[in-house]
């Protein structure tokens, strides 16, 4: 397990919203100077490997920030960590079936988070689940695997204005020698 | 609360390692941070190694659910790392990825150690993520936070991807690999790898791959061609001169307005309406469906690396270059523009005297280096920043339990910017700057018992005032 907390302290913050302003369009408007940005939180990250078939890595991280008024704030101007989750859990795992055969699953928890427009996006849990099979034949490895991603078919935005996709299916094949 | 809760912490700090007062210059930064404790499990989930240090993730062994085409594909993964997507399916330039809530504007990518970090100019894609292909990744080293100052500008963290670069072997046969998928929105992607080695001389990689997709946006399809190769000479007195090239050829489609309300509304695609949050200077959202909205994007990293044995440490020499050429088409307005080129090239040499160890000062491993890079828009301004700096840096044992990591890098920075005027008219080039200045680094790290181990670091790092 690893664990840290973190604390930065900024002078002079060039914050970039990262759009043009609305309006002119011009884009070197889109950037201005913070005299003074905090940066604080703490992540822990674990790696587990439970009996013969069970690992996972697991991963909780806390963020938050405080800036200073600069005057140069509009109602469409943002902090890109202002967009980010104060809080986000990560779960990848793999379960072993049988010999080279390996069920996969990962998860992700982003709790809620502004947007550039001001409003805010709802927290969001996703699911992924994959099977991974191994074998040899003449020398040669293989492996097929196939795998759904939001296979809860989880409503959710990673940025604001559109939702993602549900129940991405998909496989791959792969030979070795 | 705000203060009580830095109060604490720089208390904490301050029993450890005393407390280095912030000099700010343009973009000065403190950072500081206390492991609570590290237990290193072994046997861990394969493909993914937590050190203090470092999280390592080696590309042979790492497994998820779905494809594992690019870099952000491993990062969506890993704690501590926020990844923004427009598009799940693949890749794409609209990406946004983060540490501890600073983008890649505050933290480093590199490929072996170099940073491949751009201006940002004319769309802030200091590093496109659509190009960064892991069909030639032997490993990604993440370091969280900004206190190496062997790595150039890291104040969010570094990522460090290692590129596979051959054998030293006398056996003929190469490893020979082939991968191929299809999935959800016509998405598929197919690679070839061959890494090998001749007589124990020379060690080779080479490797190529497509990927194509729909898209699960309207009109926001992605094709991706990628090529690879690297050379190692194996030279006498343990050397390697290594060669290095990553190419990604990528055809992005801009998402598109799908409004209901409009009459040009497809059904078969999800709503897609002007105003949708923007990360990057992407064209504006409000593009619409007709002409195909579209960026072609070619990008090409080139390394060269000479590691040398020499004396009591390790010399290397690393010579590199990154371009990347761009054709936008898009709205603006009511006008379509076509085919409009900006071009950004970032090259520079490193000098590295690494893990010098003498006689008579047993306890302490040095290393030190210079690094100059130039990075700018060779179409328009080819040296927009010049930055020079060189570092110094101590790994000192004192005893079984405690090492001391002092360090220091100097830059000095000459720019050659434009003048804002802030929603008066477009910016004037011409505004020329320099700035120079000392950031130390200490941190210590303390083996409570063989499977715990505690830091804690320091910092002030600067940041290149590109966006």
């Amino acid at each position: 397990m690893r664990s840290a907390l973190f604390y930065y302290d900024i002078e002079d913050f060039i914050n970039d919203n990262g759009i043009a302003s609305p309006g002119t369009g011009i884009g070197s408007n889109c950037l201005y100077n913070i005299d003074h940005f905090k940066l604080y939180g703490g992540e822990i990250e674990a790696a587990v490997r439970l009996g013969e078939r069970f690992r996972a890595t697991a991963a909780y991280v806390y963020q938050k920030y405080d800036a200073d008024k600069s005057g140069f704030e509009e109602d469409w101007t943002y902090y890109l960590p202002a967009l980010l989750p104060k809080h986000k859990v990560k779960l990848l795992a793999r379960y072993k079936v049988w010999e080279d055969g390996w069920l996969q699953f990962s998860s992700r928890y982003v709790a809620s988070r502004k947007t550039q427009k001001g409003s805010k996006l709802e927290d969001y849990i996703t699911v992924d689940v994959g099977f991974e099979q191994g074998f040899k034949f003449n020398g040669m490895e293989y492996t097929a695997k196939a795998f759904v991603n939001n296979i809860t078919g989880t409503d959710y935005e990673e940025i604001a204005g559109y939702k993602m996709p549900k129940y991405l299916w998909g496989f791959q094949v792969g030979v070795k020698f | 609360m705000r203060s009580k809760a830095k109060v604490i912490f720089l208390g904490i700090i301050c029993l450890l390692i005393g407390y280095i007062p912030m000099l700010g210059v343009l973009e000065g930064n403190v950072s500081a941070q206390v492991d609570l404790g590290e237990i290193i499990v072994i046997a861990p989930q394969p493909g993914v190694e937590i050190t203090p240090e470092k999280t390592i993730i080696r590309m042979d062994e790492f497994k998820k659910p779905g494809e594992v085409r690019t870099l952000t594909d491993v990062l969506t993964e890993i704690g501590g790392i926020d990844v923004q997507r427009t598009n799940p399916l693949m890749a794409s330039p609209g990406d946004e990825v983060s540490i501890r809530g600073l983008n890649e504007g505050r933290m480093v990518i590199e490929i072996d150690g170099r940073r491949i970090n751009h201006t940002g100019h004319v769309g802030r894609y200091i590093v496109d993520w659509s190009t960064l292909n892991m069909d030639d990744i032997d490993r990604i080293e993440i370091i969280r936070g900004g206190h190496s100052v062997l790595h150039p500008f890291a104040i969010g963290g570094v990522i460090n991807i290692i590129t596979k670069k051959g054998k030293k072997t006398k056996e003929i046969k190469p490893d020979i690999s082939f991968k191929g998928g299809y999935g959800r929105y016509g998405t598929y992607n197919g690679s070839v790898s061959i890494n090998g080695g001749l007589y124990n001389l020379i060690g080779y990689h080479f490797s190529a791959g497509k990927g194509e997709t729909d898209g699960y946006l309207r009109n926001n399809y992605q094709e991706t061609y990628n090529l690879n190769g690297h050379l190692t000479f194996f030279l006498p007195h343990e050397a390697t001169f290594n060669l290095g090239v990553k190419y990604s050829d990528v055809d992005y489609g801009f998402p598109v307005i799908n409004d209901p309300g409009r009459p040009d509304y497809d059904p078969d695609y999800p709503d897609f309406i002007p105003g949708a949050d923007q990360l990057r200077h992407l064209p504006p959202t409000g593009q619409l469906p007709q002409n195909n909205p579209h960026w072609e994007k070619h990008t090409t990293y080139l390394d060269g690396i000479l590691n040398l044995p020499l004396g009591p440490g390790n010399i290397k020499l690393h010579g590199f270059l990154t371009e990347g050429r761009r054709w936008i088409n898009m709205w603006r307005g009511n006008t379509f523009k076509k085919d409009q080129f900006v071009d950004d090239r970032t090259k520079g040499m490193i000098c590295e005297y690494r893990d010098i160890k003498f006689h008579f000062l047993s306890r302490h491993s040095l290393t030190l280096g210079f690094e100059y890079q130039e990075l700018g828009w060779p179409d328009k301004n080819p040296i927009i920043y010049l930055v020079k700096s060189a570092y110094l840096q101590d790994v000192i044992r004192l005893g079984d339990a405690w090492t001391l990591t002092p360090g220091v890098r100097y830059y000095k920075i000459d720019m050659d910017t434009y003048y804002s005027r802030f929603g008066a008219g477009g910016a004037i080039p011409g505004k020329k700057q320099d700035d120079s200045g000392l950031y130390p680094s200490l941190k210590v790290d303390f083996q409570a018992t063989p499977s715990t181990a505690l830091y804690a670091a320091v910092s002030r790092s600067y940041r290149l005032p590109c966006p």
